[in-house]
């Protein structure tokens, strides 16, 4: 008996190809289903997501590789002796590639955590559609069980790597639990409107808008659930905020340290300014101010950049760990081979 | 014994220093209970030495230096497995261990290690006034790790680059706000201890209590700037650190006068 990895990723294979081969979550348990019911498959799991699609097949390794080229093939529409970019991985190869993926290794992002939640789900759906046996129950067991240890013990998916959440997470960096924070939106364009949906996403309660055209502002306020405020009152408002969101079209900076400097005087809360406009909104200067932490788009590039290298360090720990624990497990004799 | 026991609790603390700084330098941080453990060991182990000094003194071990340091090593201990679950402040023993490590070295070392004599009995108002008051340096301590940890933070926030640290440390918000309850918390103990120390000596100043009340000064002026709105954070941090070395400096300044008077 044989363990198979078999499959395409965005790294070895174009989206038009990886939309065609891909199974939707409702279907996974089906489709693992279909894979055993072929002679040669006695155990099968299906992982399938926006950047991959992997058949985890245990059965007589002289077969498996058919049936599991064969099964892509159809789906992605191609005759039988077409070529598929695919990967494969034997035994304690295709285990530890698992536990990459599982752990976020193999992700775009590096580090991703909803992998994690996928690969359950995939082989949820297998075991309870009857396509799992004791091999992959306990591989798939195994490998949730070091992904976590991945997650506990390693950085690799410490800090985030998009403009927006790294927004929030400096955010709550500086303010903790979000729900008690009051924010302003300056402007309500297109840029405004993801950071000012990222932030209610993550918990932030109290929003407000103010723009020039105020029709945009009451627009903008209903959609996010937020309440619009006359452009002419938001320094005195900005008083209350604890977050300001600064992404409006104007040719030069609105704010200075010298409008600031007051507004912040009397508070002991601080203040988080991210300014995400191009010209900038907010004077630089603003920043030498106490307790204002201001954060214009080089600044938030930046933290993601450190965040992206910080997890590349963690690689090589993640692959110790995985090593160590799948020895300590159960072990497959390794074999790996590349299919083009 | 004591020696024993207060090498013990070094052992201890020292432990948790080298791992709390292994893991700063790896920029890993491992959730677990080691540190809270080895800390909580070196607590009861300085107890046993104090109690040991203490039953030898015929009374609350605050005798010299060797108590002094002792007895503020195990205080700060004291408030961190308090204060730490209690203000839920993660790291928190990461800056705890060396700070207590520093005081207990210095305590064992060589020739400011002293052993335990028997004094003559002092008054019940001079034991609460000794007590009360290093056990608010011990709170004062614990304030300024935490303002450590806030201007640590505060200053990888403020250059837009946030280390493996950073994302680790309690939020902003959340140290200052535990920074300005363990003030008040030590402050109520000062004031406590500087009472029974002008009850004790009928209301008159000495150098031990007029240095108390510079320090508690200190710190009134801190907590009432901050309760009215006007000193941000950062400085209410920089004041907590910099009143504790002023606590710091204060007793060593006695201790060394009332020696060089005694010789």
């Amino acid at each position: 008996m044989s363990l198979l990895c078999l499959g395409l990723s965005h790294q070895s294979a174009p989206i038009e190809l990886r939309e065609r081969v891909a199974v939707s979550a409702a279907q996974l348990g089906e489709a693992a289903r279909t894979l055993k019911a072929r002679g040669a498959v006695d155990e099968a799991v299906v992982v399938s997501t926006c950047n991959r699609t992997e058949l985890y097949l245990v059965g007589e390794a002289s077969r498996l590789f058919a049936a599991g080229s064969d099964f892509l093939r159809l789906r992605a529409g191609l005759s039988a002796s077409a070529d598929l970019p695919l990967f494969a991985h034997l035994d304690q190869a295709a285990a530890n590639h698992l536990c990459r993926v599982a752990g976020g290794l193999e992700s775009m992002v590096l580090g991703e955590t909803e992998i994690l939640g996928q690969t359950k789900q995939a082989y949820q759906q297998a075991h309870v559609a009857g396509a799992t046996g004791g091999q992959l129950n306990r591989l798939f067991q195994h490998a949730f069980r070091i992904a976590k240890k991945i997650r506990s013990e390693t950085a690799i998916q410490r800090g985030a790597t998009s403009v927006a959440a790294v927004a929030v997470e400096l955010a709550e960096r500086i303010f903790g639990d979000l729900g008690d924070c009051r924010t302003m939106v300056l402007g309500a364009g297109d840029t405004s409107r993801q950071m000012a949906k990222a932030l209610a996403s993550r918990g932030v309660p109290s929003l407000i808008v103010s723009n020039r055209n105020r029709d945009r502002a009451v627009e903008l306020a209903a959609e996010i659930g937020a309440t619009a405020l006359p452009f002419e009152g938001w320094k005195e408002e900005l008083r209350r905020c604890d977050i300001l969101l600064a992404a409006t079209g104007a040719p030069h900076a609105l704010i200075h340290k010298a409008d600031l400097a007051p507004v912040v005087a009397r508070r002991t809360r601080p203040l988080f300014a991210i300014d995400i406009a191009l010209p900038r909104d907010i004077d630089p200067a603003v920043n030498e101010l106490d307790e204002v932490y201001l954060y214009d788009l080089d600044a938030i590039e930046q933290v993601a950049r450190e965040n992206r290298a910080q997890r590349e360090e963690q690689i090589q720990r993640c692959e110790a760990i995985i090593e160590r624990e799948l020895e300590a497990g159960q072990v497959l004799r390794a074999r790996s081979k590349a299919v083009s | 014994m004591d020696f024993w026991l207060a090498l013990t609790a070094l052992a201890l603390t020292f432990a948790s220093s080298l791992r709390a700084a292994w893991q700063l330098a790896r920029g890993e941080f491992h959730r677990g209970h080691f540190n809270l453990a080895a800390l909580g060991l070196a607590f009861a182990f300085l107890f046993g030495a104090l109690t040991l000094r203490g039953r030898i003194e015929g009374g609350c071990p605050l005798g010299g230096p060797t108590d002094l340091l002792l007895f503020l090593a195990w205080g700060i201990l004291g408030f961190y497995l308090i204060a730490g679950p209690a203000l839920r402040m993660s790291l928190l023993g990461y800056f705890t261990a060396p700070l207590a490590l520093g005081l207990q070295t210095v305590a064992l070392f060589p020739g400011v290690w002293q052993e335990a004599q028997p004094r003559a009995a002092r008054s019940g108002l001079i034991e609460a006034h000794a007590s009360l008051s290093m056990l608010a340096y011990a709170g004062f301590a614990l304030a300024a790790v935490a303002g450590v940890m806030f201007l640590l933070l505060d200053r990888q926030l403020k250059r837009h680059s946030v280390k493996a640290l950073g994302w680790k440390l309690p939020p902003l918000h959340h140290l200052a706000d535990a920074l300005v309850q363990q003030l008040w918390w030590s402050q109520l103990l000062l004031s406590a201890g500087i009472v029974f120390g002008l009850a004790e000596w009928h209301w008159q100043l000495n150098p031990k209590i007029a240095s108390a009340i510079g320090v508690w000064l200190w710190f009134l002026v801190a907590l009432l700037l901050r309760w009215r709105g006007r000193l941000h954070s950062r400085r209410l941090a920089e004041m907590a650190v910099g009143g504790f070395l002023l606590a710091l400096g204060s007793l060593w300044l006695i201790e060394r006068t009332l020696q060089a008077v005694a010789r």
